[in-house]
């Protein structure tokens, strides 16, 4: 596709006013190849030559030789660099050649579907390899009658690390030739295991070593990771055991253009601006009628649905063929359209799709022509994924940030310099949290006795005293030096690996509408596990955390750009019942939240300048209301209660409150102390992973004054029962402000950036339009510092602290 | 305000003991343990002497008959611990303990060679080729060829349900003729090993197995078990004839009495009852008590609790053969 062309027609449009602020141009390159030192088997020899492949890129040949050699590696290229093959060459050399099974784990069901279907599609133009290579998928999903056969007869398994620590692992004797075989392990998108879910897989993964070495095999782990700062870090801590990094990307790569655009200016008010999602509209239609292929990502769900609704509306009304070929893709769809979606996305038949990150991991639907980034994405690591789907190896591609209301984004949009030379996060995973280790050590001695010697010390130093803590409680029994579990059911159950467990809402349609769902949909027979009557078919599932904000009662919920009525939402049954009506409005809930402390575990009475508390929390969130929005317009045309009881979380929290003389301080200096706690809330959230070695997204934090009857931070962790990552941020208090203050002081902006006060981790709803939420005011960076300088006392803040060090290495490891 | 969305893992979460947390917190905060962590692991120990609070309240107290008969069943288990012997494996120990069977069922050992000797005379020849004969009368014919000494009646005591661990095989067979029950014991969680070992020189002498619902727990459980322990399972020994009675019992007698339970069976069919019995549900507390402290009673009504199952077991398989 002709960018250029496409860019000078934008700017030739009427509307145009200077809204594409900046066009960074990305150099092509050309690919670099290389040979294995020993060749393929004929066999795969030929399957490669089928695929039009004849020569490897060198990153594909250094991932076969590791592996060859038994050194575990991740491999760091980017989007459609051929990354798969990395790990499928060695596995497919194995399973031809000798009886070597291998086990992939992908963090979605969805992902080991995508790749199920890619290796069925390798093998099958070759009767030999077809019967060479065998793969299963072992999911949640999975018949309970094709289990057995899967276990017997699949040497290349694909699941999750879920079903691995809940339904693989507790029963090994099943899998025993299974394990005994294993030669290869996958970690796919290694990097979305940090924080909570990382801390979790890699007590699940050093379960899983223990299971290969009980039966006598030590696999190789390969793994591959989006880019972010410290692939190799982070993997070697989720195994134990360091890996090789192979990130010389060789694959050749077309022009690429990286545009910013910000949408125009609304009337006098220069402050507000044109929504994003209506200049994702335009950018959809004009890619598409210049005869590209174009992803728009957004942040929510609603978000999709309206471009989607939008743009098709506008390609009818132009009577153009391109209106049939434009969809949504988000969470929530069912498997069997999510599929047809991605195939029709690959074999080219849908030229535009509207898509949550749901589409950021790494499903294969071939590259496309433009990529439009819908508001910033919230991190750097993201916006280069979804940016990355947008990218031919030989044409030219475009990548597109349309900017949004928020500070962040207008600053980002202000300081180009910034996002283009920023390096992707850090991932940070704790895999000697002992409130994760109290969880899988159960767990590990029931799947084989713990060893005291030579086997509790793989799980890290604190496995030995948590073990005895456990022993102690009568959970395990130490006998001779070894902890059996005391009971009988698997520990594993009732042991989520993510914040939330996965429950989920089914949607389903009540027939008598004037037509049926479609796209497809009409033709499939219902789920036979949902016990509906033949009247109802489920069209698409809901997270049980979400229900409540998308399908309450009266609700107008959205599917591929349809409107659908929510008649009832049966909690118990965890089922929404809706009905087909054309509706010209659609609906968006109305949230209520708060953090309410309930139990108080410990206070730092001699904490200077501020109250200092460490407890028990309860945090709900709820729907109370809902508003009816007229398409297009956005017209506000009613609002409508909402009675559906609340939601709640309990976790344990840490909590600072500015006492009376430090606010009479700020007050002197003529800056408001609540000004600062917001600053501080959002470094906070930013800096406690360092100190707590969590991730961002695990912690909450709210700025609230009901509780203490005075502006208060509450930090909390965002997993039942909680995780010690704020109980750390209590203890070591002084030192994550310390980080906080360096943070703020060295921020070389004005008057607050994404980078300091302004980047808190305060996720959108995903079930609203951003259209319709206000952005959130950038903290004022002066009374953050002022607050910070209040709460340390002078000594600690030139002192060297050590967290500091541990943050520089980071810093300096973004290169 | 609603409890009805609060997750499985959130409850699981919450229900965390408040001394283990406390425990949970002092170590998360702590500076990690060098290289060697036995000073922590000793500080560790010592706290725990304070605070040792069994997290389960397991001791469920035996079920008591209010009039106790002579042969209640609390009283003929007394002792059965003390008189087991300790049996070295190359896999480590346990406990065997052998009872002839005329102590669980008095005039058993007379009665059950009676019919075994009728059996063998019902049974001709000609009938085993009889294509009419209804399923299973197959695996009768090969019960009643096995008799007296190659067939093998099994019963499992276990911890819990899939993946869970066995603690006690209870095997009823006859050795010259002469019925016995032996309880295969793992005093403790590390002895389960050489139980299954145990069990497998056993079963290498027999060629019918006898179990109720076996099929679909028993057996594979001893499977199961004994790859978990890398223990070699002979290939011919899956194959055996496994009659599970349950089966053949639900065919004979469906919708005859409340159901096809064991103990319904022993009762209606047997026509024997017992006392003072330790209920199903309460056997993987009770070894989970004993494994703890030591308490002798209740394992020893598990124990008893076995045999006479085998007891009954056997029972049946004659009347369903003949």
């Amino acid at each position: 596709m002709d960018v250029a062309a496409l860019l000078k027609r934008i700017q030739s449009r009427a509307d145009y006013g200077g809204q594409l602020e900046h066009v960074e141009i990305l150099p092509e390159r050309a690919g670099r190849f290389d040979s294995p030192q020993a060749p393929l088997p004929e066999a795969l020899v030929r399957l490669l030559a089928a695929r039009g492949i004849e020569q490897l890129y060198c990153h594909q040949v250094a991932a076969l030789e590791a592996a060859r050699a038994g050194r575990d590696f991740v491999v760091v290229t980017g989007t459609a660099s051929g990354k798969t093959l990395c790990y499928n060459l060695p596995i497919l050399e194995a399973a031809i050649t000798e009886p070597a099974r291998a086990l992939y784990l992908f963090p979605t069901k969805a992902l080991a579907q995508d790749q199920l279907k890619g290796l069925l599609e390798l093998v099958s133009i070759d009767p030999e390899l077809a019967r060479a290579v065998r793969p299963g998928v072992y999911d949640g999903d999975t018949p309970t009658a094709q289990r057995r056969r899967i276990r017997g007869e699949a040497n290349l398994v694909l699941s999750n690390p879920d079903m691995l620590h809940a339904a693989v692992l507790p029963y090994h004797p099943k899998w025993a030739t299974f394990f005994s075989e294993l030669r290869y392990v996958v970690v796919d998108e290694v990097h979305t295991y940090r924080g909570i879910m990382g801390a979790h897989v890699s007590a699940v993964l050093r379960r899983l070593m223990r299971i290969c070495e009980h039966y006598g095999s030590k696999p190789v782990f390969l793994a591959a990771s989006a880019t972010i700062a410290n692939p190799g870090e982070l993997t070697s801590r989720l195994l134990g055991r360091e890996v090789d990094v192979i990130d010389d990307d060789g694959s050749p790569r077309g022009r690429k253009y990286f545009a910013l655009w910000n949408p125009s200016p609304l009337g006098k008010d220069s402050l507000a601006r044109r929504s994003a999602n209506d200049d994702a509209v335009l950018w959809l239609v004009e890619s598409l009628k210049a005869g590209g292929q174009a992803l728009a990502f957004t942040r929510t769900r609603q978000a999709a649905e309206l471009i989607h609704r939008y743009t098709r509306d506008e390609l009818a009304a132009e009577h153009s063929p391109l209106a049939d070929k434009v969809r949504a893709y988000r969470g929530g769809y069912l498997p069997n359209e999510r599929r047809q979606i991605e195939q029709d996305l690959f074999s080219g038949n849908l030229r535009g799709v509207a898509a949550t990150n749901a589409l950021e991991l790494g499903i294969d639907v071939g590259s496309l022509d433009v990529a439009l980034l819908v508001n910033y994405p919230g991190t750097i690591a993201s916006s280069w994924q979804q940016a990355g789907r947008s990218g031919r190896r030989h044409d030219e591609s475009l990548a597109v940030l349309l900017a949004g209301n928020d500070p962040v984004d207008q600053y980002l949009l202000r300081h180009p310099e910034y996002f283009f030379s920023q390096s992707p996060e850090h991932a940070v995973v704790d895999p000697d949290n002992p409130y994760v280790l109290a969880k899988h050590l159960p767990a590990a001695a029931f799947e084989l006795p713990l060893k005291a010697e030579g086997d509790l010390e793989r799980f890290g130093p604190l496995a030995p005293p948590v073990a005895g803590a456990l022993n102690d409680q009568g959970i395990v029994v130490e006998v001779k030096q070894q902890y059996y579990f005391a009971g009988g059911q698997n520990p594993a159950i009732g042991v989520s690996l993510r914040h939330m467990s996965d429950n989920t809402f089914s949607i389903v349609l009540i027939e008598g509408g004037r037509r049926k769902v479609e796209g497809g949909m009409s033709t499939r027979t219902p789920d036979p596990r949902n016990l509906t009557p033949p009247s109802h078919t489920v069209i698409a599932n809901v997270d049980a955390i979400s229900a409540p904000e998308l399908v309450y009662p009266e609700a107008v919920y959205l599917h591929n750009g349809e409107t659908y009525l929510v008649r009832e939402l049966d909690l118990e049954g965890k089922v929404a019942y809706v009905e087909r009506r054309e509706i010209d409005y659609y609906t968006q809930a109305v949230l209520e939240s708060n953090v309410r402390i309930t139990g108080e575990r410990e206070t730092n009475r001699e904490f200077p300048g501020a109250v200092l508390g460490y407890g028990d929390v309860d945090v709900a969130w709820q729907t109370v209301a809902f508003k009816k929005i007229k398409f297009a317009t956005k017209e506000n045309i009613g609002l409508g209660p909402v009675n559906i009881p609340a939601q709640n979380l309990q976790t344990t929290a840490v909590w600072l409150a500015p006492d009376d003389a430090t606010r009479a301080a700020m007050k002197a200096s003529g800056l408001r102390a609540s000004e600062g706690v917001v600053g501080l809330r959002n470094l906070a959230v930013v800096a406690l992973p360092f100190v707590a070695m969590c991730d961002s997204r695990d912690l909450g934090g709210v700025v609230d004054s009901k509780n203490l009857g005075r502006s208060t931070m509450i930090l909390y962790d965002r997993y039942p029962g909680g995780l010690g990552y704020c109980e750390r941020g209590f203890a070591n208090m002084p030192q994550l402000l310390t980080i906080c203050l360096e943070i703020v002081r060295d921020c070389p902006c004005e008057e607050g950036c994404p980078s300091c006060v302004g980047l808190p981790n305060l996720r959108p709803a995903i079930h609203s339009d951003p259209d319709l939420s206000r952005g959130h005011p950038m903290p004022d960076k002066r009374a953050t510092i002022r607050l910070l300088e209040l709460l340390i006392a002078p000594a600690e803040i030139s002192a060297e602290s050590p967290a500091l060090s541990v943050l520089r290495i980071g810093v300096d490891d973004r290169d | 305000m609603s409890t009805s969305i609060t997750t499985v893992a959130s409850r699981t979460a919450n229900c965390m003991d408040e001394s283990l947390r406390q425990r949970l917190e002092s170590l998360n905060r702590d500076p990690m343990p060098a290289s060697s962590p036995s000073a922590v692991l000793k500080q560790v120990v010592k706290a725990a002497m304070d605070i040792a609070v069994p997290r389960r309240p397991v001791r469920t107290p035996v079920e008591r008959p209010t009039a106790r008969p002579a042969t209640s069943s609390a009283q003929s288990a007394a002792g059965l611990l003390q008189r087991g012997d300790v049996v070295e494996t190359s896999v480590g120990q346990h406990l065997r303990i052998n009872l002839p069977l005329d102590q669980l069922w008095q005039g058993g050992t007379n009665l059950l060679a009676a019919r075994q000797q009728f059996l063998r005379l019902v049974t001709s020849p000609t009938s085993t080729d009889d294509k009419r004969a209804p399923v299973g009368v197959h695996e009768f014919t090969r019960f009643i060829a096995a008799l007296p000494d190659r067939t093998l009646a099994l019963d499992l005591e276990t911890c819990g349900l899939a993946g869970a661990a066995l603690f006690l095989i209870g095997v009823l067979r006859q050795t010259a003729g002469v019925p016995r029950v032996e309880l295969l014991l793992a005093r403790n969680y590390g002895e389960e090993a050489a139980v299954l070992h145990s069990l497998w020189e056993i079963v290498a002498d027999h060629d019918v197995l006898l179990t109720f619902n076996g099929k679909s727990f028993d057996w594979p459980m001893v499977v199961e078990r004994s790859v978990r322990h890398r223990l070699p399972v002979p290939a011919d020994r899956l194959k055996w004839t496994h009659i599970d009675v349950l089966h053949h019992a639900r065919r004979r007698w469906k919708g005859q009495f409340p159901n096809c339970r064991l103990q319904t069976l022993e009762r209606h069919v047997c026509r024997r009852t017992r006392e003072g019995d330790i209920p199903g549900h309460a056997i993987p507390a009770a070894y989970a008590n004993y494994v703890r402290t030591g308490f002798e009673r209740e394992m020893e009504a598990v124990l008893y609790h076995n045999a006479l199952d085998l007891v009954t077991l056997f029972d049946l398989a004659h009347r369903l053969a003949a």
